[in-house]
């Protein structure tokens, strides 16, 4: 359907409409997060929620995990495919986590409703949740290494219907709990989900009912045109360009070689073209990422080049951009591709991206972020007798920017947030020993990186397995512009004691109680020479410890007194 | 005997002064920066004379003050310590990391109130269930407070880890560090939250500690000075949570009372609703660079333990939290002075605001962006010759305005004014939703109260969009928050994290005896012995393994769980579609409050066979259902209880209007509030 086949509406129809929409994403997040039951949905804020039309476009995203975003429309087809829209009664939620189908990985779990108002079809509501746990080797099922084929990586659902008119589909419900090893907390979720939708469902119909389909239909179609517009108007103020930018992951397990990235940006008028080609092969490990989620995070980097966060997210501002990556590469990969450990590459595909940009557009980028870390212990807890699954985000910073330093602490693309420890203590078999920054881990810069963190955590159950999932501990975060590169990160076992040793990034690994696993998030890069940094700066990083005076002396050629 | 409301805003104090036979007199003075409370003092005296009271008639003062919360925005207060469980003195800079603009390359996170260079730590531990793993070392303590001396700092917050499950290493170490650092303002966390969530808890102690010494000697100079006008009685606080405590209990717990102001309109909104017949109302409070709505049920304003300061947007995560009982608002960077604008094609309103200075376009200041209240006043909403505090509107300067929006939107001036006026309303319908739907509260079952300049002009169009079926437009509804404050009780709020599952057999028994020792210990920290109070009970429940409450009144007599659980699962039904079958439920947060009893008003009803005794004034105004229409302005000094008006019409008085759409129809009523009914359809 073109614009001119609607009634036009005016641009005062259009703001109300597109408003609403945003708001009933948002109400359904809000919902999702409050009936969830893991720690990463309802403290950590990973999930997505969105509003489609009944002919399928994506109209609004709740401001979430943007992961999901390039995902979305193509879930909602394969759905619909499976069950076209007329087989599709009020009440229905039907799922998937099919990473070739739009998931990406297996955790990613999608469920979608239709929105009914007077027997008439008017759009469908869709939530997705990163699960605690969907089986597979080790629990989380994000391990990267003895994993190197699809079906070894845990429950696979193509299109399912789970609930029927409002009914659940207990044969489904029973799959689900029986394949993965914290049924309580994954169904807990899934409900949480259907709750989101029926939030969503309710107020799309309601909303229908008030202004007529015609005028959210026409409305909708002239607000994904001005977001397209949007976006075209700000790259038509950004200089034509082509600019090819090469970074490295460490590996993809102990003993296996770096995985080299590369990519080349072209603006050209109003055009975004990003090409993956010169990238490596996929890999023989759980460490690839496909199309859907490279989609989202280029879609990341337009916004945050373009429109950034003054219209919401929906299918038009994705229209300007043009994405290749070969079959077969580690951004493009083929069954049976291994997909579960895709989780530190968000940062990543956008870190690759604004090394490109930063040679045509420098001020609207920054420099290398602090990788951050995401482990998975499980294991019996002894205060229950019961499998627990201890799913963990350590965040490090994010690289310097054009007019200021880094932040510390905070991830640079995702909306994670960090768990507290008093919950994580309440609910685990752990103690967290410290929690604090790296002094010196910020690239050295006119404008300084952010610092990585360090987080220690103590076993207090026997046999644990841990999957360890983090990266730059062999690549640094690159400083921009004559900025340096971050400290590199590390993963320490049982520091301080005789039988310390260094873990590999990406490691599964046996813990006893007692152990303690020290996680340090490699820094992030500086921007502009060291020697242009003002030395008030300078003298201020050292008074608050971010900067020791060695490092003041020797990167910035600051003395301090004492 | 006479009662004085004083309310400090951004720009103006309100005073509102009720005489011994309920008469209410107004008075606004500019609330001068540099001597406020002789601002304050010469504003208690002109309200005085104006209603012909003597000072010492005056009984009763109630004080709603924004000292605490300037002290943060304004970062004023003094150099702040931190003191924490060894590894853990990043607390404050790690925060909970929430990006929260996403796409925002130049984010920033909110600037703690401590320096890095002033955060501390010691060897002790506390684990989830209370008990110790390393116990605290009275030397180390020692120690660190000669390290915290040598700092010169004047203010110190201490948090430990899990002190909400067991305080005891926070209060012993207080005791050390109090004697070896005389003079220094020390809060330990679980003195001001006993919740988990150890960033926030850290925070609520910390900005208690940055705040005391701005609010303490605020308040002391108040006092000391309210005497030279004759006013030497004991003065009551308005706090975040809509009580009003004694001026010793705002001094040990400053926190409570950042959001003195904008609770104040709620138990406004509250009272006014309630004394009308409407236990449940939204309070819609719209002024000149902000909009707040909250809602109350069953006369009781919804309450919140987390709220953050300094929010950007309304997004969570650009604030600091603070953990402290406070009404659940949601506030809106939508109000008078909000500029219109287009961004991406599109027409948006707020959150940039022409302030005060200049102001809208037609306060003729040099203003030349199009505002809502420009808006406002081309669509004939508003009177240009007799607008709040004695402005006389430039009507050119607010056509010149909107002309230039109108042309960029392609559109002609009325329907830009009008799409001001619409997108403005929206916005606020939006986040309404958020504080009602969200929170189980079907906004078409409560009555929409409106307050503040703009509360009037907007509320009825909002109710329509809502669903309301009756917006109430109090007397000198524009000046809100200063006439809630007579309406507010004096109260003390506990809150307590404890976990207990509904399904133990036990359960009935414990939940009695938890609720009776909370009820116990405000008792004793608040009131006399033998004072008559009011309990208010809520609880926070989820069901076990969910990470949210839910809040859920109930009747503290009949505190049994099967009933209890019974409640929460209606609740949780309204608002999610369905509830966990069979899945046990419990009880986490336990909010107590105990209110003193106030004296109902006694209105006595009246009808009267015409309502307005004067003769209308006719203006044109615009409404998107007929169009440019002449109508009937009355002034609201002439209308009389018990009678009718019908809509559309306006209802003129000097600090505000009620815009009456067509169809609906206005209700006089015995207090001389206008009630709204919505009978129009949208």
């Amino acid at each position: 359907m073109s614009a001119s086949d609607h009634a036009r509406v005016d641009p005062l129809t259009v703001a109300v409409v597109w408003g609403r929409l945003a708001a009933i994403a948002e109400e359904m997040a809000e919902a999702q997060q409050r009936c969830a039951f893991s720690d990463q949905v309802r403290e950590g804020g990973d999930y997505s929620t969105a509003v489609f039309d009944a002919a399928g476009r994506m109209l609004a995203q709740a401001n979430r995990s943007p992961a999901h975003l390039g995902a979305m429309p193509h879930v909602v087809q394969h759905m619909l495919d499976a069950y076209p829209a007329d087989t599709l009664a009020p009440g229905d939620v039907i799922v998937l986590n099919d990473p070739h189908m739009g998931s990406g990985h297996l955790p990613d779990f999608f469920a979608m409703s239709p929105a009914f108002r007077s027997g008439h079809l008017v759009g469908f509501v869709v939530s997705c949740i990163h699960l605690t746990d969907i089986g597979g080797p080790a629990p989380g099922s994000q391990a990267v290494v003895g994993v190197t084929e699809g079906v070894q990586e845990g429950l696979r659902l193509l299109p399912t219907r789970l609930y029927r008119e409002g009914e659940p589909v207990r044969e489904i419900f029973d799959l689900i709990g029986a394949n993965v090893r914290v049924p309580e907390l994954v169904l807990g979720d899934v409900r949480a989900q259907r709750a989101a939708l029926h939030v969503g469902a309710t107020k799309l119909a309601q909303f229908h009912g008030q202004v007529g389909s015609p005028v959210v239909d026409a409305a909708a179609e002239e607000f994904l045109a001005q977001s397209e517009q949007a976006v075209r108007r700000e790259l038509l103020g950004i200089p034509d360009g082509t600019a090819t930018f090469v970074d490295y992951l460490d590996d993809y397990g102990p003993g296996s070689p770096p995985i080299r990235l590369e990519v080349t940006v072209t603006i050209s008028g109003s055009d975004l073209l990003f090409d993956f080609t010169g990238t490596d092969p996929q890999t023989p490990s759980s460490l690839n990422c496909t199309m859907s989620y490279l989609k989202a995070y280029c879609f990341w980097v337009a916004k945050a080049i373009t429109t950034r966060d003054t219209i919401p997210q929906n299918e038009g501002q994705l229209r300007p951009l043009r994405i290749v990556a070969p079959p077969g590469c580690f951004f493009n990969p083929l069954p049976p591709a291994a997909l579960n450990g895709r989780a530190l590459l968000n940062q990543r595909i956008v870190e690759l991206l604004f090394g490109a940009l930063s040679k045509i557009v420098p001020d609207r980028v920054c420099a290398a972020s602090g990788q951050w870390t995401n482990p998975i212990f499980g294991g019996i807890d002894p205060a229950t007798g019961r499998t627990f699954v201890f799913y963990d985000y350590v965040m490090g910073g994010v690289g310097a920017r054009a007019s200021k330093d880094g932040l510390d602490a905070i991830p640079p693309t995702v909306s994670v947030e960090n768990i507290p420890v008093e919950a994580q203590e309440a609910r685990n078999p752990i103690i967290v020993e410290r929690y604090e920054l790296i002094p010196d881990s910020g690239g050295a810069g006119r404008w300084r990186g952010g610092l990585g963190v360090r987080k220690d955590i103590r076993m207090l159950a026997d046999d644990v397995v841990l999957s360890n999932l983090t990266d730059r501990h062999v690549y640094p975060a690159y400083g921009l512009f004559g900025g340096q590169d971050g400290l590199l990160g590390e993963t320490v076992l049982n520091p301080g004691r005789a039988d310390e040793h260094r873990l590999h990034s990406k490691e599964v690994v046996h813990l006893v109680r007692g152990d303690v696993v020290s996680f340090r998030c490699s820094g992030s890069g500086g921007y502009g020479p060291p020697s242009e940094r003002p030395r008030e700066k300078v003298l201020e990083d050292v008074r608050e410890g971010r900067v020791t005076p060695r490092s003041a002396s020797e990167l910035y050629g600051v003395e301090t007194e004492s | 005997m006479a009662r004085l409301g004083i309310d400090v805003g951004g720009t103006f104090v309100d005073l509102v002064l009720e005489d011994e036979n309920g008469g209410l007199f107004f008075e606004k003075v500019l609330a001068e920066p540099e001597d406020l409370v002789g601002a304050i003092t010469s504003g208690v005296s002109a309200v005085l004379d104006q209603a012909h009271v003597p000072a010492g008639d005056v009984r009763e003062a109630v004080h709603a003050t924004t000292r605490g919360s300037n002290t943060v925005l304004e970062r004023t207060g003094p150099s702040t310590a931190f003191l924490a469980t060894r590894g853990f003195r990043d607390i404050l800079q790690i925060q909970r990391a929430l990006r929260w603009s996403m796409y925002d390359v130049q984010l920033g996170k909110p600037r703690p109130l401590v320096e890095r260079s002033l955060s501390f730590e010691l060897s002790e531990r506390t684990l989830a269930d209370g008990s110790v793993l390393i116990p605290l070392r009275e030397e180390e303590v020692r120690a660190v407070a000669a390290e915290i001396r040598e700092t010169g700092a004047q203010a110190l917050a201490v948090t430990f880890l899990h002190s909400y499950a067991n305080p005891d290493h926070e209060r012993r170490a207080a005791e050390i560090l109090a004697k070896e650092l005389p003079g220094m303002v020390i809060t330990v966390s679980s003195d001001v939250s006993l919740q988990a969530r150890e960033y926030e808890r850290a925070n609520t102690a910390v900005v208690n500690s940055y705040i005391a010494t701005a609010v303490s000697e605020y308040l002391r100079e108040l006092v000391e000075r309210l005497p030279s006008v004759g006013i030497d009685v004991p003065v009551w606080i308005m706090q975040s949570s809509g009580g009003l405590a004694s001026m010793d209990q705002v001094l040990e717990r400053p926190v409570r009372t950042l959001e003195s102001g904008p609770a104040a309109g709620v138990v406004g909104a509250a009272r006014f609703g309630s004394s009308l017949g409407y236990p449940d109302v939204l309070s819609f409070d719209m002024g000149g660079t902000t909009a707040k709505a909250a809602v109350v049920h069953g006369g009781m304003p919804a309450t919140t333990s987390y709220f953050e300061l300094q929010r950007v947007g309304n997004r969570r995560g650009s604030g600091l939290p603070v953990d402290i009982a406070a009404l659940d608002l949601v506030e809106i960077g939508t109000g008078g002075g909000s500029i219109a604008e287009v961004r991406e094609g599109t027409l948006r309103v707020g959150p940039r605001s022409a302030g005060a200075d200049p102001g809208p376009a037609c306060y003729g200041r040099g203003g030349t962006a199009p505002t809502v209240t420009d808006a406002n006043l081309l669509l004939g909403y508003c009177d240009p010759s007799a607008f709040s505090g004695g402005i006389t509107l430039d009507v050119e300067a607010a056509e010149a305005a909107v002309d230039g929006l109108a042309a960029s939107l392609g559109i002609d001036r009325l329907r830009a004014a009008w799409g001001i006026h619409e997108v403005a309303t929206l916005d606020m319908e939006h986040a309404i939703r958020l504080v009602s739907i969200n929170r189980g509260f079907d906004p078409r079952t409560l009555a929409l109260v409106c307050l503040g300049g703009g509360g009037p002009v907007h509320g009825p169009r909002l109710a329509r969009a809502l669903g309301v079926e009756v917006a109430v437009v109090p007397l000198a509804a524009s000046g809100g928050s200063a006439r809630g404050l007579l309406e507010a009780s004096v109260s003390m709020e506990l809150t307590r994290t404890s976990l207990l599952r509904l399904d133990d057999d036990e359960a009935t028994v414990r939940c009695k005896a938890v609720l009776a020792e909370l009820v116990e210990e405000a008792h004793r920290s608040s009131f006399r012995s033998g004072e008559e109070v009011r309990v208010v009970c809520t609880l926070g429940m989820r069901y076990v393994g969910q990470g949210h409450e839910f809040l859920v009144p109930v009747d503290v007599e009949q505190a049994d769980a099967g009933r209890i659980a019974e409640i929460f699962e209606e609740r949780y039904v309204q608002a999610y579609g369905y509830a966990e079958q069979g899945h046990p439920v419990e009880v986490v947060t336990w909010h107590v409050a105990l209110v003193k009893q106030r004296a109902e008003r006694q209105v006595t009803s009246q009808r009267a066979s015409r309502a307005d005794a004067g003769v209308p004034a006719r203006r044109t105004v615009y409404y998107p259902e007929t169009g440019l229409v002449d109508v009937d302005v009355h002034q609201r000094s002439s209308l009389r209880p018990g009678g009718v008006l019908l809509g559309p019409c306006l209802v003129a008085e000097t600090t505000t209007t009620t815009v009456v759409l067509p169809g609906d129809e206005v209700e006089v009523a015995a207090d001389g509030s206008l009630l709204v009914h919505v009978l129009g359809t949208k």
